[in-house]
């Protein structure tokens, strides 16, 4: 659709579009980069503020070494070469938001450069993306405009923030979008983000440029105040179409900032102040340098789990699952870890996935809970799966146990003994209810004795119905036509 | 130094400027920037530049809150607010 939007009628000339991403991303932290306050979200308007991040005279920023082993997380899952030493910079600008009057940034010497990440098409294909720099920063705070005045509040102020640059190495919004519903499986993967866009803990700019195939890049323009995947994709449709039309009608592209209007779905320039970008970078005196030691960076590496795309992989060869199970059980970390234990412990891998998508999915959304925290742990499922695999209960049974499971938190063993679910197979029990059965259904016998087998799966039924779900209906169907064969 | 490189530095500092300030300005700006020049002259080929006086690095803090808390105070200083807001001349 979106190449015969840039078509004009007359004109047949398809442009080439280059994009590249601005990721930001904020880093799980219990306290902000340089100072101790809490990172937290939603509390009181600058109830997380001191001298530090509220820029107070004769401060000291102190770097908060977590923020730092995320980044390097970070860096090395996107396989950048590190800076043998990494600097932090002044940039300089004011604005309300950062009281200090300059961000604490990195610019010629951040923590990793050059690297890539691999990401899926949407048509299946994989596509290498170069990643240019990544550094740390902290964050501003959050304003809210009203009538005459700006509400300031510094919560978010000087809370880490890593931002991820790539090269312009996308084509189209559906590119952008996909990558970055990978990008944010990555991060939560890797836990250094919880990659929420509509919170804004993962923000997206991007700046696109459009050009004649085989021109290289045209002039770019950068679109900001995109919260989500879907939201940069619409975005880059509708300015690919707009620069298009200005290029075919003669006009020059003119290098801005452009917001994203979210309503209106289309992009408005935001009126750039052209002297705003010297924002004259300076070493920050009273950080030292970060210079990463061999066996830092070893230990990093340790935390370095499987990334989701590798997982998926390898889930479709090893466990032998169509790519869509696969994509569903290793979209969350804590899902994929979940199906393997259950694999571990000797589960089919299939039984396994099928419970693990098939209901035990559709409890937790009913219970609005999270496989990780919810009470169904490995153990409980395996040992649910192994009792009905035994016949000791049968399919029914075994979901009404994995609902309990999970809204009651106790473990299928004791379920099932207080509520007597053990299937009766050819015990006495059994026998009697289906003597009983028999003997108020003889319109059915009389339809069995000559020669129609269809009144069976009704007699079944109502031996199932009689015995409250715990008949094994294998062995009913048997014990059944024994008994009318004796007849 | 020209005066339109003064004006932007004082829009930069957010510092309004009339003609005849710019004016006594220029020529202060201009003395001390010739001042600083002086240093051109100092032959620095081989020398790394020095960012930090101190040769220290790897400063870094353990990830854990501080105890003592002056949110509430420095709320209080705050010029003006609303609430628990800080308030500034709108600026969008």
């Amino acid at each position: 659709m979106d190449k015969q939007d840039k078509t004009d009628k007359k004109d047949k000339t398809v442009f080439e579009t280059f994009i590249g991403l601005e990721i930001h991303i904020q880093l799980i932290t219990q306290t902000k980069i340089f100072c101790g306050c809490r990172n937290s979200f939603g509390d009181p308007p600058n109830t997380n503020v001191c001298p530090v991040c509220m820029g107070y005279p004769g401060v000291l920023p102190v770097l908060n070494e977590e923020a730092v082993r995320k980044s390097y997380l970070m860096c090395l899952a996107l396989n950048c070469t590190l800076s043998e030493k990494a600097v932090f910079d002044r940039k300089n600008y004011f604005y309300p938001d950062l009281p200090k009057n300059y961000q604490i940034s990195q610019f010629e010497h951040p923590f990793g450069i050059n690297g890539y990440v691999e990401t899926t098409l949407p048509d299946g294909q994989a596509k290498r993306i170069r990643i240019h720099e990544a550094h740390l920063e902290e964050d501003a705070g959050k304003m809210i405009h009203e009538g005459a005045v700006s509400l300031c509040d510094f919560n978010r102020t000087g809370t880490p923030l890593l931002e991820i640059v790539t090269e312009p190495d996308f084509k189209s919004g559906e590119e952008v979008e996909s990558f970055l519903q990978d990008f944010r499986r990555m991060i939560r993967y890797l836990g250094v983000s919880d990659g929420n866009m509509e919170e804004g803990s993962m923000r997206c700019d991007a700046n696109i440029s459009i050009n004649y195939p085989g021109k290289g890049l045209g002039r770019k323009v950068e679109i900001k105040n995109l919260n989500s995947s879907r939201h940069v994709k619409l975005a880059i449709q509708h300015e690919e179409i707009r620069q298009a039309k200005m290029i075919r009608s003669g006009e020059t592209i003119i290098q801005e900032t452009r917001l994203w209007n979210e309503e209106k779905k289309r992009t408005e320039s935001m009126r750039s102040k052209e002297d705003a970008n010297d924002y004259r970078y300076f070493p920050e005196p009273d950080l030292p340098p970060f210079i990463p030691t061999a066996s830092f960076i070893d230990e990093i590496r340790e935390n370095l789990v499987e990334l989701p795309h590798l997982r998926r992989k390898r889930f479709i060869t090893e466990y032998n699952l169509p790519s869509e199970t696969a994509e569903f059980l290793t979209d969350e970390k804590g899902r994929a870890d979940f199906y393997e234990s259950v694999c571990k412990e000797g589960t089919d891998p299939q039984t396994a996935a099928s419970w693990v998508k098939g209901d035990v999915a559709k409890v937790l959304n009913r219970e609005k809970m999270d496989i990780t925290s919810s009470p169904l742990t490995a153990e409980r499922l395996v040992s649910l799966l192994k009792i009905l695999d035994e016949g000791k209960i049968n399919g029914q049974t075994a979901k009404k146990v994995l609902d309990m499971i999970i809204t009651e938190n106790r473990d299928p063993v004791s379920i099932i003994t207080e509520h007597s679910l053990e299937q009766l197979d050819n015990s006495d029990e059994l026998s009697s209810i289906i003597d009983s059965v028999l003997a108020q259904s003889s319109a059915a016998l009389e339809q069995i004795k000559s020669g129609d087998m269809k009144p069976v799966g009704f007699l079944i039924g109502q031996v199932m119905k009689l015995s409250g779900g715990k008949a094994d209906p294998k062995k009913t169907k048997e014990m059944i036509m024994e008994k009318i064969s004796a007849l | 130094m020209q005066k339109e490189e003064l004006f932007v530095t004082a829009s930069l500092a957010r510092l309004e400027l009339d003609e005849k300030e710019a004016e006594k300005l220029n020529e202060a700006v201009t003395g001390m920037i010739e001042y600083f020049s002086l240093m051109d002259k100092i032959d620095v080929d081989d020398l790394p530049p020095t960012t930090h006086a101190a040769a220290k690095v790897n400063r870094t803090r353990k990830d854990l809150p501080s105890d003592i808390s002056l949110a509430d105070k420095m709320v209080e200083n705050a010029p003006e607010k609303e609430g628990r807001f800080i308030t500034v001349p709108n600026v969008l």
